[in-house]
């Protein structure tokens, strides 16, 4: 399981660019009920959301400025600036927490030496808290990109860190 | 929140026709299926707690102090969420209730500050209301030692309201408001649980968001936080008078909230059926002007135009006026003398004048500012349908289906109606606009027209023929209607006319600039709409066929069967307060009050009995005529009521040149404007916070104007004018201005059953009242024209004699803007100005890249009439080969640069076509020039010299 770490993919990222999204908007329906995924979308190809692509949002679906940042302020899993190659979200929920995870919390913290929603320059890794990323059984979970990382002890933390910071020399 | 304690339901009325029984707290209720829970409760006197819940918006749920138990059901249901349902059993204060509720607002209080004393709220706060009614006694996690907002920031920006975070107990009413009341969508909730808030934008200041400070969300507020700056710096108000806004058309009606003689805040009463409770930034906010230091008080003389004013007391101005009046007549004869009344003033003052000039001044020389406004829609409706004014009442745009919106630009020109046919489009009706300018009804968050018929200006008749054409051609006429309803030998010679190849919309395409499909495919929707009503405004009747568009538009609501019912109509969106009214009451030179010409024996004998002398009865001058007249020397005095001619009328060196020809201009304003620089005599006038009367608004609606205060002048309006009749030799006297409605309604059938008696009853009517409608007319030609069979008329397609030339390739077409009103004499004067404080000109971005022009640069605008110097905004809301401004700046001139044609029929003239050239500049025009030296000369060797 531990080799996996080495395998994450990083992420790669536009850099941000209006016209480039305006570009890519072309290709999505106006429907308002498509604005959920035009955010995944654009923050898959940025890897957030820049706050230039809010007006543009507004008017592809005729809404209010106002009503497009009420909903990309509403999820948490929409970011405001550019996150670094590994995002690690550890789950917070109650599951992971039975099972241990605010001890790996503390612990990632430490090793890290970032807090929530902080990025470490030196491993290129930010941190982020999640709410259950629905595999309690296995609890506890973390997931690296879109890769997960399941029953989590203090060891196999630090080897995963090692695997990230390790392909990062490679 | 506001002072005003009409009862608030908590939830919209249903409409259903379904009734359902209930038993509410042991008593039974019946109120129509869909009606909440605590709708049905408070109509039985029963008020259970809310926050977030207010009848005008739509019941949201989030406050959690509603909640009920119902029995048979579990839980405790929100009761403004919870419909009603036939033979329920609802208990609304029990003991488990009451522990709920005050638990909930134990939560409340424990994140908002305990400032209560000297909150500016206190005393009309409905979160403390609220805490009192469910015995909030403690707050066990009081001290504040948790995480809380009370650190939250203020913002200041808007320059009327200020929001304070603090205060704010996040139940969306602003929001909410925002969106269903306003929508504009200005506002939302940012983030979520403990960090939720109200952000206007993206966490912008209210005044740089999308904001437009109608103030429907400070109305909404249930706490201090959204709160208006006056009732911070002042206190709450005392007492409230109820009244009708001065601005626009809409004539909404408002309670001035006050303490003492001080006017505190407008808040719009829910009462007012023109606007159901909203407002605008300018009626509810842009009062001030009525106390600004510039408004003149005493009235003024002076011998020379270049001397200075001399202040003097109301019977010397009186008597000089009437005898510089009755001197000119000696010299020059009867017909030298004239005047124009104002659409700002109310019916009562414009009567007077009108009655002084056909009595004291024995000619028919009055003529009124709609001359330059919505003079065609006068004479356009009254020859197709018979009567001179709009078809419906405002309430009529919730039926409509598909809106046909040519040349009016609500969102700007009348915002409140605005409101409301933006809240009909977001239920599903559909909306076509033709206008050069892509305006937000075009498209705007939650509105996008099915089409935008973006044509050039000036071919707007061209447009309506093709309409028409296609209907026919396709035959979607209503023919039932058309064979029921109007005159069949004017229909058949019409649709001869119509019938020809020039008007189909191939032909037209190219010179309006709109495809052929997208014509007809917008003349389907109009003719098969189930109702489809046509709103319009200037961008009709200002062209040289004003006249004829409106005709032409009539024809197509007759041809489809539009006119006469609920949710249709041909509707002008008319400018002014009483531009409607001022027309009614006789404003014109061949036209006694009601509409009736000066030449008809059996009209003018029934006021000449009245009025005790004969009358002139031949039509006097029109504005244009007299100004004319004036500068050839035969027509050498005017009293110009409230209206600034050299400011608002077209081609101002001409007009210039005219008043500078009179021997007497008497001007009757609030403060020196444009005109009162050639005048002799000024006479102070009052603000709709003095006056005593009524206006009528664009739907026929008259509504009461009360004082809130006494006459700042120690004189009404209508005494001066009375004043004046007198010493000139004629016996004019009221005691009241109630006794000169008395006089209206004894001489005017369409207004035989208005009295103030009435309208302190009944809140408003609609004209015509009379016998037959004691209680007005919402909608006009029901069952049948007024003129008995509606008549079609020929709209020939006449191109205007202004063209672009490659010396002035551009075609210049004139506007408004939201924050400004008119000639801006109000607006100006208040903190409107945060929004626009100079007019700018609007310039394609082609036709700036042409010229070199960037965004904000200053550009000389020249039209073969003359030239004025403005910034330069580029904007793709124009089409290529046009540009746009506005005219409430006197500096900017604009109508500098507009041009002497005008509607073949009325004389309104052309303001929305004019040819010019643009191009960049380093200095101003040297009228504008002139603009300034004037002034400086006012403000130092020309000071008003005091009595």
């Amino acid at each position: 399981m531990l080799d996996i770490a080495h395998n994450v993919p990083k992420n790669h990222f536009e850099d941000w660019q209006l016209e480039l999204a305006a570009k890519l908007l072309k290709d999505f329906d106006s429907e308002e009920h498509n604005l959920l995924d035009v955010l995944h979308f654009f923050q898959g190809t940025f890897g957030y959301i820049d706050k230039e692509l809010i007006p543009l949002l507004a008017k592809f679906f005729n809404l209010s400025r106002a009503e497009v940042h009420g909903v990309i302020s509403f999820y948490h899993d929409f970011r405001d600036e550019k996150p670094a190659a590994y995002v690690l979200k550890i789950c917070q929920a109650e599951s992971c927490q039975a099972m241990g995870s605010n001890k790996l919390t503390t612990e990632l913290k430490a090793a890290l030496n970032i807090d929530f929603h902080e990025t470490s320059t030196a491993t290129d890794i930010t941190l982020e808290p999640v709410y259950c990323l629905g595999n309690c059984s296995c609890s506890p979970n973390l997931m690296i990109n879109s890769q997960m990382f399941s029953r989590v002890t203090s060891e196999s933390l630090t080897q995963i860190l090692q695997g990230l910071t390790e392909e990062q020399h490679d | 929140m506001s002072l005003d304690k009409d009862i608030d339901f908590g939830t919209p009325e249903s409409k259903n026709q379904v009734l359902v029984s209930l038993e509410i707290d042991g008593h039974q209720v019946i109120v129509p299926k869909g009606t909440s829970i605590m709708r049905a409760a408070k109509q039985l006197g029963t008020s259970i707690p809310k926050l977030c819940a207010t009848d005008n918006l739509e019941a949201f749920g989030s406050c959690r102090l509603c909640l009920v138990e119902i029995e048979g059901r579990r839980g405790m249901p929100a009761s403004c969420t919870t419909p009603v349902e036939a033979d329920m059993v609802v208990h609304t204060q029990t003991d488990k209730l009451a522990k709920l509720r005050k638990g909930v607002m134990e939560l409340y209080i424990s994140d908002h500050p305990l400032d209560c004393l000297t909150c500016s709220a206190n005393g009309d706060c409905e979160l403390q209301d609220t805490a009192g009614e469910v015995g909030l006694r403690e707050v066990r996690y009081g001290g504040y030692q948790g995480e809380n907002h009370l650190a939250a920031t203020t913002d200041n920006s808007n320059p009327y309201f200020s929001f304070d975070a603090s205060k704010c107990i996040v139940c969306s009413r602003c929001v909410r408001a925002c969106d269903e009341v306003q929508g504009t969508f200005a506002l939302t909730i940012s983030k979520r649980g403990f960090e939720s808030h109200v952000s206007a934008g993206i966490e912008e200041s209210f005044l740089a968001s999308e904001c437009v400070s109608c103030g429907a969300c400070v109305q909404a507020c249930p706490t201090a936080t959204l709160m208006e700056k006056s009732v911070i710096e002042q206190g709450i108000p005392e007492h409230s008078i109820e009244t009708t806004c001065a601005y626009c058309g809409v004539g909404c009606t408002f309670n001035v909230e006050m303490k003492g003689e001080q006017v505190i805040r407008m808040v719009p009463s829910k009462k007012g059926k023109a606007n159901d409770g909203h407002a605008c930034v300018k009626g509810r906010f842009a009062w001030g002007y009525a106390s600004h230091k510039e408004r003149i008080l005493k009235p003024m003389l002076r011998s020379s135009i270049d001397d200075p004013w001399q202040e003097v007391s109301w019977d010397e101005a009186i008597q000089f006026t009437a005898k510089r009046f009755q001197e000119i007549q000696q010299q020059y004869g009867r017909k030298a003398i004239g005047g124009i009344t104002s659409s700002r003033a109310t019916n009562e003052e414009v009567f007077v004048v009108q009655k002084l000039v056909r009595t004291a001044f024995k000619n028919n020389n009055v003529d009124t500012c709609a001359r330059v406004c919505h003079s065609p829609t006068g004479f356009g409706l009254n020859k197709t349908l018979g009567t001179s004014a709009g078809t419906q009442d405002f309430a009529s745009v919730e039926s409509a289906d598909v809106i046909l919106l040519i040349g009016a630009n609500p969102t700007d020109a009348h915002p409140v109606f605005a409101s409301r046919m933006k809240k009909r489009l977001r239920e599903g009706a559909q909306i076509i606009v033709a206008d050069p300018r892509r305006i937000d009804m075009v498209e705007s968050p939650h509105i996008k027209a099915v089409a935008h018929l973006a044509l050039r200006p000036g071919t707007n008749v061209a447009l309506i023929n093709a309409f028409a054409h296609t209907i026919v051609e396709e035959d979607l006429v209503d023919w039932d209607y058309v064979n029921q309803r109007c005159d069949k030998e004017l229909f058949e010679h019409w649709l001869a006319f119509i019938k020809q190849a020039n008007n189909a919309p191939e032909s037209v395409a190219t010179l309006l600039g709109v495809d052929a499909e997208t014509l007809r495919q917008s003349a389907r929707l109009y003719a098969e709409a189930e109702r489809a009503a046509i709103y319009y405004g200037l961008g009709v009747t200002e062209h040289s066929q004003g006249s004829t568009m409106v005709m032409g538009m009539a024809n197509l609501a007759m041809l489809t069967g539009n006119l006469g019912f609920n949710g249709c109509g041909v509707n002008p969106l008319r400018g002014q307060n009483n531009v409607q009214g001022s027309c009614d009451m006789g404003s014109f030179p061949h036209e006694l009050p009601g509409y009736r010409s000066v030449s008809d024996d059996l009209t003018r004998q029934s006021f000449e009995q009245d009025w005790g002398l004969s009358l002139d009865n031949e039509p006097g001058y029109r504005i244009p005529n007299m100004f004319n007249e004036a500068i050839s020397g035969t027509f050498r005095g005017m009293y110009i009521q409230g209206e600034d001619v050299a400011q608002s009328d077209p081609d101002i060196h001409h007009v210039e040149a005219a008043l500078r020809s009179l021997d007497c201009l008497v001007v009757q304003d609030l403060f020196l404007n444009e005109t009162a620089k050639y005048a002799h005599v000024f006479l102070p006038g009052t603000s709709f916070l003095e006056k005593n009367g009524t206006f009528t608004n664009a739907e026929r609606r008259l509504g009461r104007v009360r004082p809130a205060i006494k006459p700042r002048t120690g004189k009404h309006e209508w005494q001066i004018t009375m004043d004046i009749a007198q010493a000139m030799g004629y016996p004019m006297h009221y005691e009241h201005s109630s006794e000169i409605m008395q006089e209206i309604a004894r001489l005017t059938p369409t207004f035989a059953g208005i009295s103030f008696d009435k309208l302190d009853r009944e809140g408003s009517v609609q004209w015509p009242c009379n016998d037959e409608a004691p209680n007005g007319t919402p909608i006009m030609h029901v069952g049948g024209f007024v003129r008995g069979k509606g008549a079609f008329e020929i709209t020939e397609f006449v191109a205007t004699e202004e063209k672009v030339t490659p010396k002035f390739p551009l075609l210049l077409t004139t506007g408004r803007i939201l924050s400004q009103y008119n000639v801006g004499a109000q607006t100006r004067r208040t903190e409107n100005n945060v929004w626009h404080p100079e007019d700018i000109l609007e310039i394609h971005p082609h036709d700036a890249d042409e010229r070199g022009i960037k965004d904000g640069d200053l550009i000389m605008l020249k039209s073969r009439k003359g030239e004025t110097s403005l910034h330069a905004l580029i904007s793709e809301r124009m089409q290529p080969g046009v540009v746009y401004t506005t005219f409430h700046m006197p500096f900017s001139g604009a109508n500098i640069v507009t041009t002497e044609y005008s509607d073949w029929a009325t004389n309104c003239p052309e303001y929305k076509v004019t040819a010019v050239q643009c191009k960049l500049t380093d200095h101003i025009s040297e009228w504008q020039q002139h603009f300034l030296d004037y002034q400086e000369k006012q403000n130092t060797t020309n000071k008003v010299i005091p009595a």
